[in-house]
């Protein structure tokens, strides 16, 4: 094809670009301007300005009431880092290990486990002291072991370490042998502690503590 | 007005039990709060808007989309790692990508990008402008084309890639939250 024919198509094909380009602008700027444009409504009367001016002040106020204020728990599973406060004070900050993000698929099986620390609000359910670990059956599999007809060959001790909070679903927060570990993800899902932390975490905390994951 | 609509909006979200993010404008912050307590806080340095405003009212996260998203390793079953082995395949932050779009409901789109440092990141930043001034427009005139509401697109600059990163690994899928920006600003 000559070197002018495709030029021209180049040429046309541009200039048609364009034309769609400043459609899209004009009928965007048009849209753009109603964010930086004045209000519009009818002029708010004094009144009903004190009025709204009111309310927000109540609002304001019922958000300010549901503000934590007793003792809780943040985990912030990006930087691996528990807080423990008190309202808007850190009372400790402890380094943990969090989920991995993993996933194992069951061998020749439907199962599949992704081994994420869960997110959003949660609160203690349960404080346990020496907490065995009752292997779950991806544990196993993990492993590439049989998974055990015998409950009993699920339990493991001494894994856990001196603490466990339990705050739903077979998650926890404990102890763990594996300290190096600690400020990287790692874990099937629970929070690990280490020892000192831990203990003054699970001193301090009761049934129904508020626990925050992000 | 739309203060009023901002602390009702918030307010429902405050009482759920469940974390939300606030993208607000006016104080150039995004925050990721519960119960009305703030646990994280994202500086912005730089904001762009596109198409029409945003009701002030509680919207979800539909999804996150990054040109290299982060991909889960998957665990080969009788083959774990040295549990002492710090050379782990984990999903960890600095796995998250640092520039990326979040899709909100009601056809919102906000871009997240770092505040450029390096060469790379700036030939990716010229890349996104490049965009941004080429597609809204186009989209705009396509959703227009088919009689929809047309879509806002939101431009936005972090401080640097660790904060864009964080942003990314905090905001999950089904997030909901708030975008606040007051007309008067």
């Amino acid at each position: 094809m000559p070197k002018r024919v495709i030029l021209i198509i180049g040429l046309r094909v541009l200039l048609i670009f364009l034309v769609f380009e400043f459609a899209g602008y004009y009928i965007g700027i048009r849209s753009n301007s109603k964010w930086k444009s004045a209000v519009t409504e009818k002029k708010i009367e004094a009144k009903s300005l004190k009025e709204i001016q009111a309310k927000n002040k109540i609002l304001a106020k019922k958000i300010k009431s549901l503000s934590l204020k007793g003792v809780y728990i943040v985990i912030d599973t990006a930087n691996n880092i528990l807080y423990f406060r008190k309202g808007n004070e850190v009372i400790l900050e402890a380094v943990i290990s969090s989920g991995s993000g993993d996933i194992l698929q069951e061998p020749g099986g439907k199962r599949k486990w992704i081994f994420d620390t869960p997110r959003g609000e949660f609160y203690v359910k349960s404080k346990l002291t020496e907490p065995d670990w009752v292997k779950p059956d991806w544990a196993f599999i993990e492993e590439g072991e049989n998974i055990p007809k015998d409950f009993n060959q699920r339990i493991e001790s001494g894994v856990l370490g001196d603490y466990g909070l339990g705050f739903g679903e077979g998650y926890f927060i404990h102890g763990t042998l594996y300290t190096r570990l600690l400020g990287r993800n790692v874990t099937h899902g629970c929070i690990r502690v280490a020892d000192n932390d831990l203990k003054a975490v699970y001193r301090a905390s009761s049934i129904g503590t508020k626990i925050f994951i992000y | 007005m739309e203060e009023n609509q901002y602390l009702e909006a918030e307010l429902g979200l405050a009482k759920a039990p469940s974390l939300y993010f606030i993208f607000d404008f006016k104080e150039k912050s995004v925050y990721l709060k519960a119960k009305g307590t703030i646990f994280r806080e994202w500086e912005i340095r730089r904001i762009r808007f596109w198409g029409n405003p945003v009701p002030v009212k509680s919207f979800l996260l539909i999804k996150k989309s990054a040109l290299f998203p982060p991909k889960r390793k998957s665990i080969k079953p009788g083959k774990s790692e040295e549990k002492d082995n710090f050379e782990l395949e984990v999903l960890e932050l600095k796995d998250m990508p640092s520039s990326y779009t979040l899709s909100i409901e009601g056809d919102i789109v906000v871009y997240v990008r770092p505040k450029t440092k390096s060469f790379v990141s700036l030939l990716r930043n010229i890349g996104h402008s490049l965009r941004w001034y080429t597609f809204p427009p186009l989209k705009t005139l396509w959703f227009s084309l088919k009689k929809k509401r047309s879509y806002t697109a939101i431009d936005i600059l972090l401080a640097d890639e660790k904060d864009a990163k964080a942003l990314y690994w905090a905001f999950l899928d089904g997030l909901k939250g708030i975008i606040y920006r007051p007309r008067s600003n």
